[in-house]
């Protein structure tokens, strides 16, 4: 702390040292009155020209109760210490000339640093650099070393087990999982050539760190071995934009390019497997097989991609009161790595085809006319056309479940075909809006959606939707805004067995073993099943006086999918707040709101499986899951100018908590009755930030800034299972593996910042 | 259906021809009760005296003055204070004349109100769009704002922007915070992206513009790209693939699993895994199966990271032996 001391004195005494200008008061207006004219005694100069702007220069301090990622989550600030505080814009204006330079958080990770110069109507330059770290799990632990590459080696004193249940995991190393930078630069340029424009720009993104991965070995129904993984992140984006836009007096065009270039370097991740013996694998329709548990694994990464999209964009308005506007936009998504072998450590022979071949295109044409038939009553009317056509061919592929098991030609009975999936939607929208008063307008909208999917267990859905809306400034005292919407889904019959035919060949759907996998006849997939959807949204802002607004909003929305037995059936939003807002002038201002949300998803399913023959019909065996999410949200705080506004007080205080309940019901089946809840999932956080500036002059300020915050979570799924440990096989319903974890809970911590720092500004004329 | 819908598109577009072209000058007189009559700003005569603007708005223009709105016109019109006003304000000839018997009679006074001029404080939502769409509607964001789901809801420009004073950095919006402009109606976000998994507009690393444009956007709610995914893979470039195997409602739309305004289930989920697998999830075995309180602690699939301590590779897999998304 003591260089920390060092470092204020040394910028305070700096910026103390900086000329302080000292900015009169203008004088009042006087005015002449000569003839019929008057003059007002100003020299027109009525704009500030030269430069303007301020900076801050400071230090800070973190005292952590102990460390947490959450506490830095975005910023970087990984533990108790010290950082500097750097801030500042500069702004310079001169005749038709503009240059502005911005500089953030200079003194922390998520710096960002941004300027552009440029004449105006004519060329603009501009430049940013931006950094975003993003801590991911502090307290990681794994046994493996080479951490943050693609090859994970286990250690040679490393002993491996068939299990580790019960047994200390030698030379754990730590490890930290952060995105250590999100780095973007940019660059670009505007040009402007009377009615024309040109916009070029690219940028670079890169992002490196260590995230977790989960690595397996084997599969169900047999013992699943499991290890999670620190994968590396090493990914390097190039894009460029560029655009041409002509504007004459009622039309407007704009052809736009898009590439982006993403580059991964690391394709895949090989790693030793942890353990060791026989283990039980299902080669598809083949009876459960053992086989040697193999040496080693290999994760595919994400592989490198391009896109490229073209758009054109028109608009016309052939009245004042009619405009149309068109946009025709073609995107291609390209992906062509060659392909691994089918398990690690052999060959490529057996594939298929070598390279992934894998190619999206998308297409949008979207056509919206805009025209007041009355001068109170206006029509739009859309229609919209967006498609994928997925271009990757449908192979066979032999299924060598991770990287056991034998490798083996393609088989008609074994393989399964991969899906390249697309699907299109057809809108229509037709809006009526009237303007009811001079403040007041009603709204009144239809919309059909039809979507089509291949590869899925429905082919074509419509979406019928039909919304009321309301907006009213016409009282000074309130101002309205309402809506209210139904929307239904059809679909035109689901049959997953329509997908099993596509995925699986006819010899495996006719083998003992096809009809055993099947999901229950009943059960429906969330994003495609019939549906109902409600929605309703008030806000009400009351203004008692010309300085107090009272705000009140409630948004309600229903979504029930009462023709399905199994699967989502129904969820529920409600959120409604309250907001007070307070301004005297500039002299204080103060806010209070608060926000009760509640989230509640019902959702049923069927324990079934094979070992009990008709349990895939048995409707003992079904089960109900309610997920009760209510959260509570507030806020309040003031900004107070003081003693002639030479000093400011701001003072912020933030409320998080989230309360998420799972409770279970389920059928007289032994297998599932008499279920037990799961422990709450919980997130507490309160913040109080408090500040303190005073202005030493015009030109110079001294501010004090404290931070207290207050975080606490619980999560079942991290807290019984801290990094490096072994969580255990299971023998129900049948064993399923152990797994080795890597990332600790979610540590609840207390922490205080304080900040002081020096602000100068300045301004020429 | 696709030819069918190509041809509605056409067809709409030629029966929405309107007779006449030309938008011309903003029509002043039609904006405000006051202003019918008033010529169009090419007709109008300026004011004589570029500085009479300031006789009585000295401290509003001085705030204005430092706004990129008034150094955007005072290089277009250098030294003609009063023609820069007419840009928004309209013609300002009646005002003045009225403004100048005014001071006759009483040559201290500066309260009184002389009208005749466009006003921004009582206008209807649609007469002060159009005086910022003069300038605006080309721009590549605003191209789209007439008919779209904002405008008609009746929601006025000075909703969001305020060009009286510079609050903020750029786009002089309402708050130097951009998130508090959209917190003004949507407050039901505001709570979301307090919630523990979150994207970093807490910490000011994106706005809210940084995946919607407020003015009307070729995509779905609002969105600045054409599709929901689309707007992901500005910023997700590695999830764009496209992979051998694809996870189909991935490929379609990553909302179907996240809500990216935040989440007490991270990462940005909608319900806690494995229970969110289970609302597509139904085969067999451990899909189906029913996981309660009695088998915490002793299975991988309700502890650490639930379905994808195996099925890691759920965004699709690039792995010849990757159908299962294990690999």
């Amino acid at each position: 702390m003591s260089r920390f001391s060092a470092l204020v004195l040394l910028m305070t005494a700096l910026t103390a040292g900086l000329p302080a200008q000292a900015a009169e008061e203008e004088p009042a207006p006087v005015y002449e009155i000569v003839g019929d004219e008057i003059h007002s005694g100003d020299n027109g100069d009525w704009i500030p020209q030269g430069w303007s702007g301020e900076f801050s220069l400071g230090g800070a301090g973190v005292a952590l109760s102990r460390p947490s990622f959450k506490f830095g989550e975005y910023t970087g600030i990984e533990g108790a210490g010290g950082y500097a505080v750097a801030n500042g814009e500069f702004r310079y204006f001169k005749q038709d000339r503009t240059f502005d330079l911005y500089l953030d958080n200079l003194g922390l990770d998520n710096r960002k640093v941004a300027l552009d110069y440029g004449k105006m109507g004519q060329y603009k330059v501009f430049g940013q650099w931006d950094q975003t770290p993003h801590l991911l799990f502090s307290e990681n632990r794994t046994p493996y070393q080479g951490t943050g590459g693609s090859r994970l080696t286990l250690p040679a004193s490393f002993t491996r087990q068939p299990s580790f249940e019960g047994i200390p995991l030698p030379a754990s190393n730590p490890v930290a999982l952060k995105v250590d930078s999100r780095n973007e630069a940019e660059v670009g340029l505007q040009r402007e050539i009377g009615r024309n424009r040109f916009d070029v720009s690219f940028n670079r993104i890169e992002k490196n760190g260590i995230r977790s991965l989960g690595g397996t070995i084997g599969n169900s129904p047999g013992n699943g071995m499991g290890i999670v993984l620190p994968a590396p992140i090493d990914f390097h984006t190039n894009e460029v934009r560029a655009a041409f836009s002509h504007t004459r007096d009622n039309a407007h065009l704009q052809i736009h390019y898009f590439g982006s270039f993403f580059d991964n370097r690391q394709d895949s991740l090989v790693f030793d497997v942890p353990y060791t013996g026989l283990l039980p694998f299902i080669d598809n329709m083949n009876p459960v097989a053992l086989g040697p548990i193999p040496a080693q694994g290999r994760l595919s990464l994400e592989p490198d991609n391009q896109f490229h999209q073209m758009r054109l964009t028109g608009a016309w308005d052939p009245s004042t009161d009619t405009r149309l506007t068109a946009t025709a936009e073609y995107g291609m998504a390209l992906q062509n790595n060659t392909l691994f072998p089918l398990a690690v450590g052999t060959g490529r022979a057996l594939l298929p085809r070598q390279t992934a071949e894998a190619e999206i295109h998308n297409l949008l044409l979207q056509l919206r006319a805009t025209t007041s038939i009355t001068p109170r009553l206006k029509i739009t009317g859309k229609l919209r056309r967006f498609q994928t056509d997925n271009r990757t061919p449908r192979q066979l592929f032999q299924p060598i479940v991770n990287d056991t098991g034998t490798q083996r030609p393609i088989s008609s009975d074994q393989s399964v075909f991969t899906f390249p999936v697309e699907y299109s939607k057809n809108q229509g929208d037709l809006d009526l809006s009237y303007q009811l008063l001079d403040a007041t307008v009603l709204k009144l909208d239809y919309r059909l959606l039809h979507t089509n999917r291949d590869f899925r267990a429905i082919d074509n859905s419509f979406e019928n939707r039909v919304s009321l809306g309301a907006t009213s400034n016409e009282l000074e005292w309130v101002s309205v805004t309402a809506n209210l919407s139904f929307a239904r889904t059809d679909t035109d019959g689901y049959n997953f067995e329509n997908v099993r035919a596509l995925r699986n060949t006819a010899q495996f759907l006719g083998s003992p073993a096809g009809p055993l996998l099947a999901s229950p006849a009943d059960f429906r997939k969330k994003d495609l099943a019939e549906n109902n959807r409600y929605q309703t949204a008030l806000n009400l802002s009351f203004f008692p006086t010309e300085t107090l607004t009272l705000g009140l909003s409630h948004h309600w929305v229903l979504q029930d999918f009462t023709e399905q037995a199994l699967g989502l059936k129904e969820v529920t939003t409600h959120s409604a707040t309250i907001d007070i807002n307070h301004t005297a002038g500039d002299a204080a201002t103060h806010y209070l709101f608060f926000t009760y949300d509640v989230n509640q998803v019902s959702q049923t399913g069927r324990a079934h499986n094979f070992l009990a023959p008709g349990s895939i019909n048995d409707p003992n065996r079904n089960y109900a899951l309610l997920l009760d999410d209510d959260s509570y949200t507030a806020g309040a705080g003031g900004n107070w100018l003081l003693f002639d506004e030479r000093v400011n007080v701001r003072a912020d205080y933030s409320l998080s908590k989230n309360v998420s309940d799972f409770i279970f019901n389920a059928g007289s089946d032994p297998f599932v009755a008499n279920p037990a809840g799961l422990p709450t999932v919980k997130t507490l956080r309160h913040r109080v930030d408090g500040s303190t500036e005073y202005n030493v002059s015009d030109a110079m300020a001294v501010g004090a800034q404290v931070v207290y915050e207050n975080y606490a979570f619980d999560d079942f799924a991290l807290d019984t299972h801290p990094a490096g440990t072994v969580i255990p096989a299971s023998n129900f319903p049948v064993t399923n593996g152990e797994l080795i974890t890597l990332s600790n809970p979610i540590q609840d911590y207390e922490a205080w910042t304080g900040m002081l720092y020096v602000t100068y500004r300045f301004r020429d004329r | 259906m696709g030819s069918r819908f190509l041809l509605l598109w056409v067809l709409g577009l030629i029966c929405l021809l309107p007779s006449k072209s030309g938008a011309g000058s903003l029509p002043w007189g039609e904006l405000q009760a006051d202003l019918r009559g008033a010529p169009s700003i090419a007709d109008s005569g300026n004011p004589e005296d570029e500085t009479e603007c300031l006789l009585c708005h000295k401290p509003y223009i001085e705030k204005f003055s430092t706004t990129r709105h008034a150094q955007v016109l005072a290089a277009s019109h250098p030294g003609k204070l009063g023609s820069a006003c007419e840009t928004c304000h309209g013609p300002l000839g009646r005002h003045l004349k009225n403004m100048l018997a005014e001071k006759k009679k009483s040559p201290n006074s500066v309260q009184s109100k002389p009208g005749f001029v466009f006003s921004f404080k009582n206008s209807p939502a649609a007469s002060k769009n159009r005086v910022c769409l003069q300038c605006h509607e080309s721009a590549e964001r605003v191209l789209l704002w007439r008919g779209s789901l904002h405008d008609n809801l009746g929601i006025s420009c000075d909703k969001c922007h305020v060009v009286s004073q510079r609050r903020s950095r750029q786009h002089l919006l309402a708050s130097r915070d951009p998130k508090k402009v959209c917190f003004q109606c949507h407050r039901d976000k505001r709570s979301k992206m307090m919630r523990t998994s979150h994207m970093p507009l807490r910490e000011g690393k994106m706005t809210c513009s940084s995946c919607h444009n407020p003015h009307g956007g070729n995509g779905p709610n609002l969105l600045n790209e054409s599709s929901i995914n689309l707007t992901c893979f500005t910023c997700h470039q590695e999830k764009r693939g496209p992979f051998v195997w694809e996870h189909m409602p991935v490929r379609e739309n990553c909302a179907n699993c996240h809500d990216p305004h935040g989440s007490n289930f991270r990462p940005l989920l909608k319900q806690k895994l494995p229970f969110l697998c289970q609302q597509c999830h139904m085969q067999v075995f451990h899909p189906g199966d029913l996981y309660d309180g009695r088998k915490l602690g002793g299975t991988s699939r309700l502890g650490g990271k639930s379905c994808i301590n195996c099925h890691s590779q759920v965004h699709g897999s690039n792995h010849p032996a990757g159908a299962k998304f294990q690999r």
